[in-house]
This record gives structure tokens, C-alpha cells and sequence, in this order.
């Protein structure tokens, strides 16, 4: 047999890469349709018994710290939409300690290709995405009618900035604690419970909680540049914050995700494998 | 025989505090949880021309017991779903003992730790920051133990029902997850059984969902008192026999799917 | 000229002890206690181009790590690592794209889809030209009978199965060098017989490098020229094949299976190790005794069911060599 040289120009751009393991991604989930039917509903019953409760809290009262049921449930909206898109993304973050022990990650290693990049190609959980994504659209239509806002082309412009900032900050949290369970060993639970945690802060309007509680979602895990100060600003309630906060969530975005990913390729180092 | 059922309740304890971790984030996550929902509480209990007939304090009681246990009683459907999706649970059938009590140990152990270890601090926490109601009597506390330990029998039972779904469709997730959802929003822990719309409380009423932390709670702050209190034991005692017997039916049915399939 | 270059290559995992009991548990909580584990103590070889290597030792030996240190997987703690002229773990993406890696133990197909979308994918990732993509398949499709299975779902495939398309996925890509970590475990004689074919294949014909882990001599023996053994982290042997064998010694274990209780005699050349009344153990020197004489002898005499002539194991293997290189210091 004549021993060919490859030539190595056939090499696909990394966009239409990760299209094709996206559609692999897709092929399998559906591989059982009814599952992932009924899983969709599953995720999107549960997102969806958060915004229940909000709504039967705020039936019985006027307001929350100055905001009503609309704005609440506005403000809510986008925790849900750049929870979607950012599960799309980083899906293998979040199962990073699942990743690692199951070996995967010793396989995506020997692949020519980034292993960030694989990490957020490689099997995207599609039905949250649908779940989340399902209900913020929902809630979102809904409540910026119900309050009354008028999408203007600035306004359009800013909603949408604010949902890429509040992807990458989600997936810069997403990819530090990858890190962190690369130094530590397994973090998964730490993590959970911190995002969980701040994701549920976040649901509500700032100004009701004490200053410990505002820090976590200011400091710890920026979700307040997610979606209150956006909200606030779209909504046109400045209470009583810095008014340049809202632009500043379209820096911190881009910044935290820039951290993390030179906190990213020096962690990869550290990997120790699994046995076998 | 008693003795291994008691081993099994006691591993299950010392693993979750073989996870140094976790036990700290436990107990954070827990007061996180209570603060962030007291600070909701309080937010709308400020709000202007507000009128209401239970008290800011007995709000933040339910908040403390209900949210703060809601937290250790958390069942693990999943790894009795993977022992039969896998048949990894003949070994546990082959043993000499009860399946059903198997289970029920392991999720007293790990409830028992999470109770000891994670609640409790986490309690003593949020009553030095938020305060809490003194129980009704001197005699609602015991009665208020007991039907919290009947409420962690009725979601031990429903948890049970789940797993065993799995002998029938092998992925539980979407049942798990849709009775978690329900459970969040009709046990009244997040929404106390006070604020629920009359036409969710008849409904409530009539389900497993008040025997949760409905029951108790009614019974710490005095809501139910005399005959209706034991009416309430009863009727909590009630759906756990009935969940229990529908649970060993599935399990009964579920045998025989198994055998059928060669285990 | 050496394509693959290990340096006192050295590789110590830390991992967190557990300590017993609920004041150990809380204990771990506030002082957790580390413990190294040297899994790679200075280990240094060379491979040739074309060369196909085998790579021996015990279990816990060292073996997987060190080829997770040779794939770009693991970051060694100290000591060189330098393969086709590049750093492993440096210039990872450089580097694996000319190399190719079967884990034996675990599968890098997609498990809920067919075996030929995990080929499309990898395609794909290497950007593999066509013609050569078309060219390999069919090679499989050939010598492992990877038609049979390839829109077959991956986890309905039978080991064998599994093994042979992961293995063909490994080298999908026309990679220069190309490291198996037990490729044939788990797998029967069949399976193994065409795993092994295949191997020599790829190296006679295309001239890959391989370097291959198992636990089964007769791996070693029908596709190694050269073998590396292993044990505890340390390189003892790095040699031909053959005179592995002699190093190992040349004693075998003929073990006869009889129909009726039997008492046995003693046969010239053997020696009666064991016996009981339905079977027998005799040991013989390969070099002095023909094995099918010692066979025909044995099956002249008596009633016999089965008989198993028994190879030596890599762990009597290793415990020769280290008793051997003892008695040499
Ligand atoms: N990820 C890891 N973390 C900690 N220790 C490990 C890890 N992987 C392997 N070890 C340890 O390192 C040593 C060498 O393991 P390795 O997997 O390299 O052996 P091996 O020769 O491949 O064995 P086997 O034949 O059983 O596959 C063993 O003592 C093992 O327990
Ligand atoms: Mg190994």
C-alpha cells in the first residue's frame, strides 16, 4: 500500500464544528423522543412552580420593596432566558466533576482541538434550553406588556447586550468552579448550592435584602448585573443605586469570562486523571 | 435482624460526613435559604396597607422549620432507579431482609444527618438573626415532632413510588422532577398553607400534600387545636398507608416485570 | 532515529486519605491528610519510528500513567516527555492530532448513537480529506468486519464489538504513533486473534508506531518485537520478546482433566506438582520436552476429558525478573 501524506487542509472552522456536534447532541437526546418530550416538560414544570410561588406570594401583598408583581416577574425573566442560552454553552462545565470522573475529560484531551471548545460542544443539554428558555420568553412577553414598556431600538439594543454579559458572567462562574474542583477534587456541591443559591437572590428585587445577602449576588456571584440593575434601568427605577450600574454589566460580563478562561487553561495543568 | 437495618441507617450517616465539604456548604446553603426568604417575608409584610391575620413572626417560624427540614428531607430516587434500571438490585433482593425497609433506613440515615448536622446549626442560626414563635403548648412540641417525623414518612413513601416507576420506564427524571416541583409549591414550606388561594387549599387539602409541613406546623403555632389536632395526626398517619400500599404494589408488580426480564 | 523519548519521566499523584469512623469524618472536615502516590518513578526509554512496542506490568504498575504521560493527558511531575519532537501536554493540539489513543476501558463512541456518527464527528475534529476517510474505511470494513456494525447503536455492540470500532476510530485519522491501553481486554480468542491481525497490519503495512498495554502474554508474543515491563513504577526489563521468555524461564504447567479418579505415574522430564483424583499438574522444561510429545504420552496412559497447558503469568514474569536482577546487585 502507498503511504500517504495527509494533507491537512480539510480542517472544519470551529463554528461549524460545534454545529455538528450539536446536532449529534440533539440526535441523541432524541434518540428516545418521548423521554426527551416528557423531560422538557419536567424542566420546564419545575422552572416554572418558581414563578408560581413569586406570583401566589405577590397575589396576597401590593408590593415587594417597591415592586410589583409585573416587575418582579420582569426582572425574573432574564434569569431564565441567559440561563438558557448559557446552558447551551456550557453544559460540560456544569457537569464538569461528572466529566472528569467518568474519564471523558481524559478523552476530549487526546482530541487536536481546544478543550474549552470541546467542553462547551460536546453534549449540549438541549432540553433545558428548551425548559429555561420557554419560560422566559413567556414571562418576559408577558410582563413587559403587563408593565408597559416600549421597545424602542435603544432599548432592544440594551436587552439584548445585557442577556450576551449575563451569559458570559453565568459561564465564568461555570468554568471558575471547574477550576476550583480541578485544585480541590470534587466541588460539584459547593457549586450547586452557591448558584443555587444567588440564582434564587437574584429573583428579587436588591433593595429587600440585608447587606450579607446583597453581597453574595454583588460580589460572589455578580447575578445583580444580570438582571436587577438591567430590569431596574429598563424598567425605569433607579433604587437608589449608582445609575451607571446597569452599563456597567456589559463590562463585567466579557471581564469575568476573560478571567476565567486564563484561570481555565492554567488549572488544565492540574489535572490528575483517573485510575484505570 | 433489627441490628442491620440500624447499620444500614448508620452508614448512610457517616457518608454524608465523609464529605468534609459538603457538610459546611450544608449548612451555609441552608441559612442562605431561610435568610433569603425571611428577607421576602419581610418585604411584603412592610409593604404599605398590609392586613393580614397570621403574624410577620409565625411567617418566618414556618419559614425557619419548613424550608430549614424541607432541606434534610431530600429522598434519593435516583440510586434505587439506577439499581434496577441496572439490576444491580438483585443483590439487594437476594439479602435476608425487607426491600422496602432497606430503603427506609438508608433514608432516615441520611436524613437523621442532614437534620443533626446541617439543620440544626443552620436553625440555631436563623432564630439568633430572625426569632421565632414559642410552640403553641407545652404539649404542641411533642406532637409537633411526631407529625414532622410522619411528614418525612409521607415524602419517604412518595420517594419510594417513584423509584419503583422505574421497573416501567427506565428514565424517572421527569417524575422526580414534576413531583418535586408540586411538592415545592403545595407543602406548604415556600408558600405557608395561610397564603394559599382557597381553591389550591381545597385542593391541598384533599391530597398527601398537607400531611408535608402543613400538618406540623399548624400544630406548632397553635392554628389546630384539640380534637382537630389528632384529626390531622390521623389523617397523616392515613396517607401513609395508603402511599405505602401503593408503593408495594408497584414493587410487587414491579418483581415479577423483573423476573420476567431474566434480572 | 527516536521518535518517542521518556527522560526519568516521573509521575506522583496526591490524593485526599479518608479516616475511619465519625471522628475521622470530622477530622477530614477541618484537617484533611494527603498521601503521594508515585505512580511513575523515573522511567526513561525510546521507541524507533516503526517500531511496535509492548508494555508490561502488573496491575497498579504504572502502565496507564505512563501513557496518559505520553498522550499530552497528564502533566508529568518531573523528568522529560518528548514525542514526535513536541512537548505532549505543551503542544497538545499539535501533538494528538498525529497520534491516536484507544483507552480500553472506556469507549470514546457516542454511546446513544450509531458507531458511523462518532466516525462522521471525528472526521470532523481531525479534518481527515476524504479520499483518506473513504480509503480507511474501507480498510476496517476489511480487516475488523466493521461493516457488520457501523449504524449499529454503540451501546447495543458487544464488547468485541465495541473494541474494534473504538480501536478503528483511534486510527481513523492516519496517526503516526499510536498508543493502546489493553485493547484486548475482556475480549475471547476470536476477537483478540483479529485485534492482534489488525495491529500487525497497521504497522507492517503503514509503518505506525505502537506502543500496547495488556495483561495477556500471547499480545506481546504475536505482535511485539520489544517489550518494557513495569512494576511499582519502576522499568525492569526493556528487551526482545524472546529473551523475556528466557529471562521468564521456560517452565510450563500441563494440567489433565480425567473422566475416571485416576492415580497418576511419574513421566520422565515432568514433574508432578499437584494431584488429586480428577486432575493432574505436571510441570515440564519447554526446551528439553516437546510439548505434543508430553501430550500424546499423557493421553496413551490414561482416560482423559481436557487438558490446558499453562503459560506463565506476567505477575510470575515480573517476580522472575525482579528475583533475577536481585540475585545480580
Ligand atoms: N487519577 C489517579 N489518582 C490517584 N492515584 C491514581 C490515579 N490513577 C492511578 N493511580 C494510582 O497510580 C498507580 C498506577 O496506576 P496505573 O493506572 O498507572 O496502573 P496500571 O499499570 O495501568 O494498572 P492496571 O494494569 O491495573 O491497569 C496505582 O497505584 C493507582 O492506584
Ligand atoms: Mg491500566
Amino acid at each position: 500500500m502507498k503511504k500517504s501524506t495527509p494533507e491537512r487542509t480539510c480542517s472544519m472552522n470551529p463554528v461549524a464544528l460545534y454545529f455538528a456536534y450539536g446536532s449529534l447532541s440533539l440526535k441523541a437526546l432524541f434518540a428516545f423522543r418521548i423521554d426527551a418530550v416528557l423531560r422538557t416538560l419536567a424542566v420546564f414544570v419545575r422552572e416554572f412552580a418558581s414563578v408560581i410561588v413569586v406570583y401566589l406570594i405577590l397575589q396576597r401583598f401590593p408590593d415587594l420593596g417597591g415592586w410589583n408583581m409585573n416587575e418582579v416577574l420582569f426582572l425574573f425573566s432574564f434569569l431564565f432566558l441567559t440561563y438558557a442560552i448559557m446552558i447551551a454553552l456550557f453544559t460540560g462545565f456544569r457537569d464538569f466533576d461528572m466529566i472528569v470522573n467518568s474519564g471523558k475529560l481524559d478523552l476530549l484531551l487526546i482530541r487536536p482541538r481546544g478543550t474549552m471548545f470541546q467542553l462547551m460542544a460536546y453534549n449540549s443539554d438541549y432540553l433545558a434550553t428548551l425548559g429555561h428558555g420557554a419560560v422566559g420568553i413567556t414571562l418576559l412577553v408577558w410582563s413587559a406588556q403587563a408593565v408597559g414598556i416600549v421597545w424602542n431600538p435603544a432599548r432592544v439594543a440594551f436587552l439584548l447586550l445585557t442577556l450576551v454579559s449575563g451569559v458570559l458572567i453565568q459561564g465564568a462562574i461555570f468554568v471558575a468552579f471547574s477550576c476550583l474542583s480541578l485544585w480541590f477534587g470534587k466541588s460539584g456541591n459547593v457549586f450547586r448550592a452557591l448558584y443555587r443559591n444567588s440564582r434564587k437572590i437574584a429573583g428579587y428585587p436588591l433593595s429587600i435584602f440585608p447587606d450579607a445577602v446583597r453581597s453574595i449576588v454583588l460580589y460572589i456571584m455578580p447575578f445583580a448585573f444580570v438582571n436587577y440593575f438591567p430590569a431596574a434601568w429598563l424598567l425605569g427605577k433607579t433604587d437608589g443605586f449608582w445609575p451607571g450600574l446597569p452599563f456597567l454589566s456589559w463590562l463585567i460580563g466579557p471581564l469575568l469570562f476573560a478571567l476565567a478562561y486564563v484561570l481555565w487553561r492554567f488549572s488544565l495543568l492540574r489535572y490528575s486523571s483517573t485510575g484505570h | 435482624m433489627k441490628g442491620a437495618y440500624i447499620e444500614i441507617a448508620r452508614k448512610t450517616l457517616l457518608e454524608g460526613l465523609a464529605f468534609r465539604v459538603n457538610t459546611l456548604i450544608g449548612i451555609l446553603d441552608t441559612v442562605i435559604l431561610i435568610a433569603v426568604n425571611v428577607a421576602i417575608w419581610k418585604a411584603v409584610y412592610a409593604s404599605t396597607g398590609t392586613l393580614q391575620t397570621v403574624s410577620l413572626e409565625d411567617t418566618i417560624t414556618n419559614t425557619l422549620f419548613a424550608i430549614g427540614i424541607s432541606q434534610a428531607f431530600w429522598m434519593d430516587e435516583y440510586s434505587i432507579a439506577h439499581k434496577i434500571r441496572t439490576g444491580a438490585i438483585t443483590n439487594d433482593i437476594l439479602r435476608p431482609m425487607h426491600f422496602g425497609g432497606m430503603i427506609l433506613a438508608a433514608d432516615i440515615g441520611r436524613a437523621g444527618y442532614r437534620l443533626l448536622v446541617e439543620f440544626l446549626p443552620a436553625f440555631v442560626i436563623c432564630a439568633l438573626l430572625f426569632g421565632l414563635s414559642a410552640p403553641a403548648s407545652a404539649l404542641a412540641l411533642p406532637l409537633f415532632v411526631l407529625s414532622m417525623a410522619m411528614s418525612f414518612l409521607v415524602l419517604h413513601s412518595i420517594g419510594l413510588i417513584m423509584s419503583y416507576i422505574s421497573f416501567w420506564y427506565f428514565n424517572i427524571f421527569s417524575f422526580v422532577t414534576i413531583k418535586n416541583a408540586a411538592v415545592l409549591v403545595l407543602s406548604g414550606a415556600y408558600i405557608p398553607y395561610w397564603f394559599m388561594p382557597d381553591w389550591m387549599m381545597a385542593f391541598v387539602r384533599a391530597s398527601p400534600f398537607q400531611a408535608i409541613y402543613s400538618a406540623p406546623m399548624s400544630i406548632w403555632l397553635g392554628h389546630v387545636n384539640g380534637s382537630s389536632v389528632l384529626y390531622g395526626l390521623a389523617k397523616q398517619a392515613l396517607w401513609i398507608v395508603a402511599l405505602q400500599l401503593c408503593a408495594q404494589a408497584l414493587w410487587v408488580l414491579g418483581r415479577r416485570k423483573l423476573a420476567v426480564n431474566g434480572g | 532515529m527516536a521518535i518517542l523519548e521518556l527522560t526519568e519521566a516521573c509521575k506522583t499523584y496526591r490524593i485526599v486519605q479518608r479516616q475511619d469512623g465519625i471522628s475521622g469524618a470530622l477530622k477530614n472536615l477541618f484537617v484533611p491528610r494527603y498521601r503521594d502516590i508515585q505512580a511513575v518513578k523515573r522511567i526513561s526509554f525510546a521507541i524507533e519510528a516503526g517500531e511496535m512496542v509492548g508494555f508490561i506490568g502488573p496491575n497498579g504498575a504504572g502502565k496507564s500513567t505512563t501513557i496518559k504521560l505520553l498522550t499530552g493527558v497528564l502533566v508529568p511531575t518531573s523528568g522529560r516527555v518528548q514525542v514526535l519532537g513536541l512537548s505532549p501536554f505543551k503542544d497538545r493540539k499539535r501533538y494528538v492530532g498525529r497520534i491516536g489513543v484507544v483507552f480500553g476501558q472506556r469507549t470514546q463512541l457516542w454511546w446513544d448513537l450509531p458507531v458511523s456518527d462518532t466516525f462522521d464527528l471525528l472526521r470532523k475534529i481531525y479534518g481527515v480529506p476524504p479520499q483518506t476517510y473513504r480509503r480507511n474505511l474501507e480498510l476496517f470494513d476489511d480487516i475488523l468486519g466493521l461493516a457488520d456494525f457501523r449504524h449499529q447503536l454503540a451501546r447495543q455492540l458487544s464488547l468485541g464489538q465495541r473494541m474494534r470500532a473504538d480501536i478503528a476510530a483511534a486510527l481513523l485519522h492516519d496517526p503516526e504513533l499510536v498508543f493502546l491501553d489493553e485493547p484486548t481486554i475482556g475480549l475471547d480468542i476470536v476477537a483478540k486473534d483479529k485485534i492482534r491481525g489488525f495491529m500487525q497490519h497497521i504497522n507492517a503495512e503503514r509503518g505506525v508506531t505502537m506502543l500496547l498495554t495488556s495483561h495477556d502474554m500471547q499480545d506481546m508474543e504475536r505482535t511485539c518485537q520489544r517489550v518494557i515491563v513495569i512494576d511499582k513504577g519502576a522499568l525492569l526489563y526493556d528487551g526482545s520478546v524472546s529473551g523475556l521468555a528466557s529471562l521468564s524461564g521456560s517452565r510450563r504447567s500441563l494440567i489433565v482433566d480425567f473422566n475416571v479418579h485416576t492415580r497418576c505415574e511419574p513421566i520422565s522430564g515432568t514433574e508432578l506438582i499437584q494431584e488429586n483424583a480428577l486432575r493432574a499438574r505436571f510441570s515440564f522444561d519447554r526446551g528439553s520436552m516437546q510439548v505434543h510429545e508430553l501430550v500424546s504420552q499423557v493421553a496413551k496412559k490414561y482416560d482423559i476429558a481436557d487438558m490446558t497447558i499453562e503459560e506463565p503469568s506476567i505477575e510470575s514474569v515480573v517476580k522472575t525478573i525482579f528475583s533475577a536482577q536481585q540475585a545480580r546487585l
